[in-house]
């Protein structure tokens, strides 16, 4: 009987602690807290406060991508759409603080712009297609 | 004073053809081709060149024989069969009729499909529609921002576009059926294809079929919308309210958020442009509901043109009562044995983002079916250019209530490859149940909480 506890309990630990139960049931997202920045629905915030959002989405995926080598025997796939979103959230930041004159936000930009690639590139190396991109396709029509 | 009087009247003309110019959006020329060589909202009404498009012919005739309102739709065209199937080794040949989403689905996933069948214009509208349309053809105009309309009798203000803005504002103030309420599921599977459903209810009502519809309360708002998730247990309880506002910039959308665990409801401006989708796993945007929502004012609009294209169209199988959830879910993508593509005339809508606005969507592009002005397919595009997301508005004909909707919606994410699909309804009871009257009690902060009770 209390061997039979022991063992549903540690089924119970294993499976609560794994990155499945992660994928399954819908943490909520590891950049939520970078919404309620009160600058966030501003149409047109002060340039640091522009940068200083799209860090707060930069620094959440690094480490994302640091928490991510420990989930690569798994299937971490939701793990990954995070990292790729915030990236691109970061992303949408620093373009708008370069257009708004902020000098620091170039370098972020690039950073975000390099991970965004290899990132990209690492999802070419798993499929046979490179991925559509506007310029590297015919017209439809 | 004959000479004074005939002046007068003269520049009474002239002024009141002037004011006529000014406000209509089309001349009474062009308006009178509604119902003639175009259909009542402005689609052509003739086949194609080669006949792959029939003529419109005033939508389905018949109701399928032994249907019931509120029991499951009955198939019209479930004797078609399958004219081809796209595939990844053939795709090359129809590279034509496919959006660049869909070449690109195919070429990133080996297992995809897309079975065509023959082309079917059910969609019929009724007189009280056509009515209204006819007036919004002289009437409706964009305020000068394009952020909102005036002059606007309802549903489809635009019914012949002339640019990208008219046409997006086509789909959002499309006819939905007036009120509804709707339960369905909706999944966020991981690669390996695991996924949690999650249940939502949602009550939905245009501001004139309110019970106690009132011409001057309210009157920036188009829309109210509430969504309950009933399950998993551990969200269940959530709700979120929307007033849809006609003018966002004006008056931002009103939304609100009851959250079950904390008991409290709070505002909720984070529930517009790209602010992640309800429980969608980072997979969709707070505006990609809906295939496309909210505020348009971030983005230059073009109308490219009208394009025959292969769209998810008369989807009654996916529906099916027949199939189970497991049987549409699948890794990577939708199980597409179960859906139905129809060559279709679409106009094509592109969207870049304005200089100094910002969306993590560099550029959307939508297809929007001639005979709804719904959205039945997207490609949204990331900073670098590519194509990041794409997604396909699988729409049915609700025959009976007159209205044709996304049945069941895909979004796939091209880079972690992954999906949401949502609109699932085969394992419920009911999904759609049109013509709900809701008053506007039905709709405030305080209804929240008790449509949170769990």
């Amino acid at each position: 009987m209390g061997t039979n506890c022991i063992t549903r309990f540690s089924i119970l630990i294993f499976f609560f602690s794994s990155p499945l139960f992660a994928n399954t049931f819908f943490m909520p997202a590891p950049y939520n807290h970078c919404f309620d920045d009160p600058y966030y629905n501003d149409v047109s915030p002060p340039h640091d406060k522009t940068l200083a959002i799209g860090k707060c989405f930069y620094q959440t995926a690094e480490k994302l991508l640091l928490d991510s080598y420990e989930y690569e025997q798994h299937d971490a796939s939701s793990n990954r759409t995070h990292i790729t979103t915030a990236l691109h959230y970061a992303d949408s930041w620093f373009r708008l603080a370069v257009q708004q004159g902020n000098t620091d936000a170039v370098t972020f930009l690039q950073h975000t712009e390099r991970y965004l690639i290899e990132d990209e590139q690492k999802y070419n190396q798993l499929h046979t297609f490179p991925p559509v991109s506007e310029g590297s396709h015919a017209t439809t029509h | 004073m004959k000479i004074v009087n005939q002046l007068s009247t003269f520049s009474a003309v002239i002024l009141l053809m002037i004011t006529t110019t000014a406000l209509a959006k089309v001349t009474p020329e062009e308006a009178a081709r509604l119902g003639k060589d175009l259909t009542p909202i402005g689609a052509e009404k003739s086949g194609n060149a080669d006949k792959t498009i029939p003529e419109w012919t005033g939508g389905l005739k018949k109701i399928p024989e032994g249907f019931k309102p509120g029991q499951p739709y009955i198939d019209p065209y479930a004797d078609d069969p399958i004219m081809f199937t796209i595939n990844p080794s053939n795709m090359d040949q129809h590279l034509d009729r496919l959006t660049l989403g869909q070449q690109a689905l195919l070429k990133t996933y080996s297992t995809y499909t897309m079975p065509v069948y023959k082309t079917h214009r059910p969609v019929g509208y009724s007189d009280e529609l056509i009515k209204l349309v006819n007036k919004n053809a002289l009437n409706a105009e964009l305020i000068p921002s394009g952020n909102g309309l005036k002059n606007s009798a309802g549903t489809y203000p635009f019914p012949i576009a002339k640019n990208g803005l008219e046409a997006i504002w086509n789909h959002v103030r499309r006819y939905r059926g007036g009120s509804l309420n709707r339960t369905y599921v909706h999944a966020t599977p991981t690669k390996s294809g695991q996924y949690t459903p999650i249940t939502f209810y949602e009550e939905f009502s245009e501001r004139s079929a309110l019970k106690d519809f009132s011409k001057n309360t309210d009157d920036n708002v188009m829309l109210y919308f509430k969504q309950a998730v009933k399950s998993p247990a551990r969200l269940a309880g959530n709700v979120l309210l929307v007033h849809d506002t006609i003018d966002q910039v004006k008056e931002p959308r009103r939304a609100w958020i009851y959250n079950s665990g904390q008991r409290r409801v709070r505002r909720a401006p984070q529930v517009s442009y790209d602010s992640p989708g309800t429980a969608s796993d980072a997979l969709i945007t707070a505006d990609n509901f809906d295939m496309h929502n909210g505020a348009p004012d971030r983005y230059d609009w073009k109308l490219v043109g009208k394009k025959e294209l292969y769209m998810p169209y008369n989807s009654y199988q996916l529906d099916s009562k027949s199939l189970k959830y497991k049987d549409i879910i699948t890794p990577l993508h939708i199980n597409n044995k179960y859906a139905r593509y129809e060559l279709h005339r679409v106009f094509e809508v592109v969207a870049t983002l304005k200089q100094g606005k910002r969306h993590i969507y560099q550029k959307r592009v939508h297809y929007i079916d001639e005979d709804t002005w719904a959205i039945l397919a997207s490609d949204f595009y990331d900073g670098l250019g590519n194509i990041w997301r794409v997604a396909e508005g699988h729409n049915k004909y609700f025959y009976d209530v007159g209205t044709a909707l996304s049945t069941v919606s895909v979004y796939h994410d091209l880079i972690s490859n992954r999906y949401l699909v949502t609109g699932l309804a085969n394992e419920e009871a009911t999904k759609f149940n049109f013509g709900q009257k809701f008053s506007t009690r039905d709709f405030t902060p305080s209804a929240l909480r008790r449509s949170g009770k769990r």
